[in-house]
């Protein structure tokens, strides 16, 4: 296993921070470069080949270059069959197709998909909670059926997940979650985002290039983050990163406009600090697959679990999830001054 | 009146206000097509129950509002299916509704009409009103039944099955029954550009010229050619064709001064190269529209919001934009001292749309202008850097320095949200700023009475109603003072007590 701190998987991109945007409880900071990875397929290129049993589904790669098939890519499909995730990030050679391990997400319902009638346009991409879980509980080679029921169970009880499946979930809060897909846009050369929910940083995603980034906007805003920031509503557990203006000092315009720029930043500041303080963290990764000059590699430590892809030494994707659901939330202690800091000793 | 009824009074008035007040602004955006963020459907079912609850609260007020120039053909095409479904009303007021209608059909886009009485026809609507109101409509349109026959063939057929209209009315009824021959030149010509004449063809619209041209296999350059100097484009079909005939190096004859505002931008954005004279045209199209409108403001400031969201949808690209920006201009000439404000500061002629939707930082700078109204105009979705800030801005501005509320502040929505029933707010009740629905410069002046609605809903609401009943022309007002006499107490004239 060889060790690495997140920052320096990031290397080479930067935080967009002007084009930091919150709603509610959730913030979107955007990881934008200068430099693309574009001889990679678009994502709207990797599509469900055959349905070949319940917990494994053949894609195939319809493009010219090699295709990542996104980590927590779920498909919905509306058929008297059941819906599936896929747990693990997979690379699929040009024109090749590849049988790759899934998990169901909709307990109640059996049979196989029919692709020819499926939006595949309309995939989806898991919670960020579900997407740590499904690598927790599924290898890169075999995955079982079941492996999500208990998860999709404690993602929502209020709303029978774990009986309904998990679309029940998109369908009861269609209306929040299309606020929330409302309020995030794009930024110029975003190919990626930090989001944090409630006060914490719940992903780190990347895509290879900007085109692949508006191709999964929709699923990652809507589906993923704001899905989850919904679910941390329903549990009554929300913190902002917003405050109040102080407005004690206000009596002109000038003066007015000096409170929003303390208030904004120190909005900032506290976005900041919990980033530079969670990227400060090491991560251990393995190799799970090479194809041409493309690794890609699990990413695991005590907080976060995810795949990634190399390019050389520079990441083209990511998809680094916190593993703890929002009720179960690591609790942060206070710092006590009179004991050191120093590292332990033998 | 005792105190209860007195109460319920109140609140059915008030009920009535909102219901209507809602119409009126959905009636300006809503076009129960996708956005951005909602799909058809979800529009479709909000728009319906702002209809039926529109319906419910004043049937007279309803009906007239076919009349605005500002309301979406999609919303007028509900008012005439509402009114033609619901049929428990006098004679008279069925008649009075039959004109309201016929005036309304006139200003209507063809197809539309065409798609009311189509759905007539699915629901089995057949009663002797219905039939006279097609009847009526095609002898007012004598002169295009032609066209309509070889370009609606199906749903045009189908119409005058449904009504039973005979072939007297014209030859078009004969060609369509399959009765042929006819002297009719058009008919002629697309009998003969059927029969494989290949020059007849472009004697006939656009639309179906193209269906022939794919069929005979005419390369898409030779036909673009031969029908820029043959054929013959309206206004509309030049600004929507001009880019494609350029890509063939075909210029097309696309006169911008005769161009709406809305279609102006639309057609100066889809050049290559901005012409020197677009400003010029911007300018003209703007004064040419603010001639009748009586609202003038002395000091403006306003904020356009030039973030991603206003680009709409593949199918309405930029047009929340393009509507912004004709509103925009339209209030800078009814202004006295104007100054644009855009979120993003990029000055191009066409605003270039990033990221963010940061309205403070605009808001802030209008604000140390002092100007005496700030009009934002944007979808309300604010991100940057949170969402309520410039509420928290606006609040503050009003509780601790403009104490006697001299500013006014106005948002004017160029989108529907489906999820708002309406248009999405920006700033909280508290702070008593109106969120508008905005089309077009057809929709300034209902855009403006909506904003009045900010001091006093019912006062704005009875003017409104006074400038519908003047908007009718002389039959339905002829009518309409057949059900006045005689019945007749307006349903509407609860609220104008």
């Amino acid at each position: 296993m060889n060790k690495i701190k997140i920052k320096d998987l990031l290397k080479g991109y930067s935080i967009g921070k002007s084009a930091i945007q919150n709603i509610a409880n959730m913030t979107v900071v955007p990881i934008i470069s200068e430099v693309e990875y574009t001889p990679i397929a678009d994502i709207s290129n990797i599509r469900i080949k055959r349905d070949i049993m319940y917990n494994e589904i053949e894609f195939e790669n319809i493009s010219d270059n090699i295709g990542i098939l996104l980590q927590g890519y779920t498909i919905f499909s509306y058929q008297k069959a059941q819906d599936r995730t896929i747990p693990y990030a997979h690379l699929i050679k040009s024109k090749m197709s590849k049988r790759i391990p899934a998990n169901c997400v909709q307990r109640s319902q059996c049979g196989l998909l029919n692709e020819k009638k499926l939006k595949q346009e309309d995939f989806r991409i898991l919670p960020t909670t579900l997407r740590a879980k499904a690598l927790m509980h599924s290898t890169y080679t075999d995955a079982s059926t079941s492996a999500l029921w208990d998860d999709l169970n404690q993602f929502s009880p209020e709303t029978n997940v774990d009986e309904k499946g998990l679309f029940s979930f998109y369908i009861k809060f269609k209306n929040q979650l299309n606020e929330f897909i409302a309020s995030f846009e794009p930024v110029d050369k975003q190919l990626g985002s930090i989001v944090l929910i409630n006060d914490r940083i719940a992903a780190f995603d990347i895509v290879p290039n900007y085109k692949n980034w508006l191709l999964v906007y929709r699923p990652l805003i809507r589906d993923s983050y704001a899905a989850e920031a919904i679910r941390a509503i329903q549990n009554k557990k929300i913190k902002s990163l917003i405050s109040v203006i102080d407005d004690k000092e206000v009596t002109t315009i000038l003066s007015l406009e000096n409170a929003y720029k303390k208030n904004t930043q120190d909005f900032y500041k506290r976005i900041s600090d919990i980033i530079e303080m969670n990227i400060e963290l090491e991560v251990s990764y393995k190799t799970l697959d090479t194809v041409a000059d493309l690794n890609l590699v699990k990413i695991k430590s005590q907080q976060y679990i995810g795949c990634a892809v190399f390019h050389g030494q520079h990441i083209i994707y990511l998809s680094l999830v916190s593993k703890s659901l929002q009720d179960k939330a690591i609790e942060d202690f206070e710092k006590i001054d009179k004991y050191s800091d120093k590292e332990f000793e033998i | 009146m005792d105190m209860i009824e007195k109460l319920n009074a109140e609140i059915s008035l008030i009920s009535k206000l909102k219901s209507l007040i809602s119409f009126i602004n959905a009636s300006n955006t809503s076009i129960a097509k996708e956005t951005f963020y909602n799909t058809e459907d979800e529009q479709m079912i909000s728009l319906s129950k702002i209809h039926s609850d529109a319906l419910n609260a004043s049937r007279i007020f309803y009906a007239l509002m076919l009349l605005v120039e500002s309301a979406t053909d999609e919303n007028k095409k509900l008012i005439a299916l509402n009114l033609l479904e619901n049929t428990k009303v006098s004679l008279e007021q069925k008649k009075w509704e039959n004109a309201l209608m016929l005036q309304a059909f006139s200003k209507m886009q063809v197809n539309r009409v065409l798609d009311i009485f189509n759905y007539l026809v699915d629901m089995k609507v057949n009663n002797s009103r219905t039939r006279n109101l097609i009847l009526e409509f095609l002898k007012r349109n004598n002169r295009s039944l032609s066209l309509w026959a070889i370009k609606y063939k199906r749903a045009f057929r189908r119409i005058i099955r449904h009504a039973h209209i005979s072939s007297k009315l014209h030859e078009a009824i004969l060609f369509l029954s399959k009765r042929c021959p006819v002297k009719d030149p058009l008919l002629q010509n697309y009998y003969f550009a059927k029969a494989g004449e290949k020059s007849a063809i472009y004697n006939l619209p656009l639309t179906i010229a193209r269906g022939f041209a794919a069929k005979y296999k005419i390369s898409k350059e030779e036909f673009l050619k031969t029908f820029a100097e043959k054929g013959k484009l309206t206004q509309k079909e030049s600004r929507q064709q001009a880019q494609e005939f350029k890509a063939e190096g075909i210029d097309t004859e696309v006169d911008p001064t005769k161009l709406s505002l809305f279609d102006l931008y639309i057609y100066l954005d889809s050049l290559v190269t901005l012409p020197i004279e677009a400003e010029e045209y911007v300018e003209k199209a703007a004064k040419r529209h603010v001639k009748n409108i009586a609202y003038r403001f002395n000091d403006v400031g306003l904020v356009l919001d030039t973030s991603l969201s206003m680009s709409g949808t593949e199918k309405t690209k930029k047009h929340p934009l393009y509507r912004s920006l004709a509103f925009s201009v339209l209030i800078k000439e009814l202004s006295d001292k104007y100054k644009e404000y855009r979120l993003n500061k990029i000055p191009t002629f066409i605003p270039r749309l990033t990221a963010e939707t940061n309205y403070a930082n605009a808001l802030l700078e209008a604000l140390k202008a002092k100007h005496k109204f700030i009009f934002i105009i944007g979808d309300g979705y604010e991100n940057s850097p949170y969402e309520g800030i410039a509420n928290q801005i606006i609040s503050i501005f009003k509780r601790k320095i403009d104490i006697n509320n001299e500013v006014i502040f106005i948002h004017f929505n160029p989108v529907f949200a489906a999820e708002a029933k309406g248009v999405r707010k920006l700033f909280s009740e508290d702070l008593n700023i109106k969120s508008i629905g905005i089309r077009d410069e057809k929709s300034l002046t209902s855009a403006l009475f909506l904003a009045l609605c900010q001091k006093d809903e019912l006062s704005a609401l009875k003017i409104y109603f006074k400038e519908l009943l003047r908007l009718q022309n002389e039959e339905a007002r002829k009518l309409h003072y057949l059900i006045e006499k005689n019945k007749l107490e307006l349903d509407f004239s609860v609220n104008e007590e």
